[in-house]
């Protein structure tokens, strides 16, 4: 496939965690190009903030794919700050997308959608590690057909963007998948909290799910993912990923783990 | 026994007005809106303005927040400040003054998006005869999100930023997705109005029913219609959970005019 074939995939937040991972992956088979507050080794950036829609509508032009990392990444994010890298940030992904032709949005959700389940039992003690009150693979997960329930302001404007995405979906002729991302670690090591090993979502794992999205089917309009590695202690059910989109995670963050902080190294 | 405190945003509203006209014997009524509502102590304000909207929130009990650009086709900047900021404003609030609930004017048109396929587009667009009555899917609390509209958008998720208030501040809420009340109360308007339509009377049982539900009941998410013939929407967790009984029913005739 000459390169010219490639399909065209905007990554928001390319120059972040995910997008790196996206880059060194699955280069091959797309073409990349960034938008995001600084450049991206490698690949055509657009260096500009996304709450700008002016700013950010020229890097969408000849766009087939967008991929919407990019956000206060802060679960604990302050409400001025997610509103406007959140909830505007988002808005301008979908409508310029709308205006430039994009055929599909995929949204970088989050398990802080879902995180005031784990307030309550069984997924509480999964989240404390009290793996002794459980039995394995025998109590409920929560599925994409829970209630919307979320952990923080971040976790709201993760929720408002499945919203978002339907009705540019129904309305407006652009497909959008969401993934509810577990947790994606630097280090690519869960072994230091319950919490990690729950929500680990590892690097391949990332890479093979983001690219599971960006080929399904055109007329595979609409739809939520769990989005996690196949770790023993589970508090996202991943059966949609796995019959819908065919994922088959590599990854499985086991039961033992040693406390110690979690320090980004960027 | 002293009369519960009950802030309405958007009080001077077709709903606020309904709301103290019949419960005003029960509950001590205020008003937060752009314009005064006569009968009440008013405060007038923008709901998108944080400190000038604060004071009306001071020893307020319970809250029903009404107040949002009300056209579902509104655009994208006018729903950011009037429903998705305002939204936040009136939570954050509740929550500094210590509200114990908020009641929110949630909508129809957060599942909006289903009209487009059968059979909700047949009640929709009042082609019965290709239905069977009552012997066809509803729309649940339950389904999954989908709106028509900012509007839509802006609905749904002032639903998840109340569950986040509960689960993390204890300021419970109870979200009413309220199909349609009709300034003249009449629902044979449109096929539409047919099977949204919530009656006067049974608006003002359902809010009544929600101010007044215990304080242990903490979060919930309510289809509201009068008990239409040709519903769109399941109504019997409101039936249940809270106690709700409609006493009014459209048929399937539009008028003639």
């Amino acid at each position: 496939m000459s390169s010219s074939d490639k399909r065209k995939t905007l990554i928001t937040g390319g120059a972040g965690l995910i997008g790196s991972i996206m880059i060194d992956k699955l280069s091959g088979k797309y073409e990349f190009s960034s938008l995001d507050l600084k450049e991206a080794d490698g690949i055509k950036s657009t260096v500009a903030n996304l709450d700008d829609l002016e700013a950010i509508t020229p890097a969408f032009d000849g766009i087939d794919t967008v991929v919407h990392l990019a956000a206060d990444r802060s679960p604990a994010g302050s409400w001025d700050s997610i509103l406007k890298n959140n909830f505007v940030a988002t808005y301008n992904v979908f409508e310029a997308s709308k205006r430039a032709g994009v055929k599909r949005v995929i949204f970088a959700s989050s398990n802080h959608a879902e995180g005031g389940f784990y307030l309550d039992s069984p997924w509480k003690h999964v989240n404390e590690g009290n793996f002794h009150l459980l039995e394995q693979d025998n109590y409920e997960l929560v599925t994409e057909n829970h209630m919307i329930r979320p952990d923080s302001y971040y976790g709201v404007a993760k929720a408002y963007g499945e919203a978002l995405g339907s009705y540019y979906n129904d309305y407006h002729d652009l497909s959008s998948l969401h993934l509810r991302i577990g947790w994606v670690l630097e280090t690519d090591d869960p072994t230091f909290s319950a919490y990690s090993l729950s929500l680990w979502l590892s690097h391949r794992d990332t890479a093979q799910i983001i690219d599971l999205c960006i080929d399904a089917s055109e007329s595979h309009r609409y739809d939520i993912f769990n989005a996690t590695s196949d770790n023993t202690w589970k508090i996202f059910d991943i059966s949609h990923a796995k019959n819908a989109l065919g994922y088959d995670p590599k990854d499985r963050a086991g039961s033992e783990f040693t406390p110690r902080p979690y320090e980004r190294i960027t | 026994m002293d009369k519960r405190k009950v802030l309405i945003t958007g009080g001077a509203g077709l709903i606020g007005s309904l709301m103290i006209d019949n419960l005003g014997d029960k509950y001590e009524f205020s008003s937060l809106d752009l314009v005064e509502n006569p009968i009440v102590h008013s405060t007038v304000a923008n709901i998108d303005d944080f400190d000038a909207i604060a004071p009306a929130f001071a020893g307020v009990d319970t809250v029903i927040h009404l107040a949002a650009n009300p056209h579902p086709d509104g655009s994208w900047e006018s729903n950011l400040q009037n429903n998705f900021i305002a939204t936040y404003n009136v939570f954050e609030l509740a929550k500094q003054n210590g509200v114990k609930r908020v009641i929110f004017a949630s909508s129809n048109h957060s599942e909006g998006g289903n009209y487009l396929d059968a059979p909700w587009r047949h009640v929709n667009e009042g082609k019965y005869e290709l239905l069977k009555q009552d012997n066809y899917e509803l729309i649940t609390e339950t389904h999954r999100i989908r709106p028509d509209g900012y509007y839509g958008v802006a609905k749904a998720y002032g639903e998840a930023l109340g569950s986040y208030y509960n689960d993390y501040h204890g300021l419970n809420s109870f979200h009413l997705r309220i199909g349609w009340v009709i300034r003249d109360n009449d629902p044979t308007v449109s096929s539409h109005g047919l099977t949204l339509w919530l009656s006067h009377g049974d608006l003002v049982q359902i809010m009544d029913l929600c101010i007044s539900a215990p304080e242990s009941y903490r979060y919930d998410i309510f289809n509201a219609t009068s008990d239409n013939t040709w519903k769109i929407f399941d109504i019997s967790h409101a039936k249940e959970a809270l106690g709700y009984k409609p006493q009014d029913r459209a048929g399937s005739e539009l008028r003639s005019d």
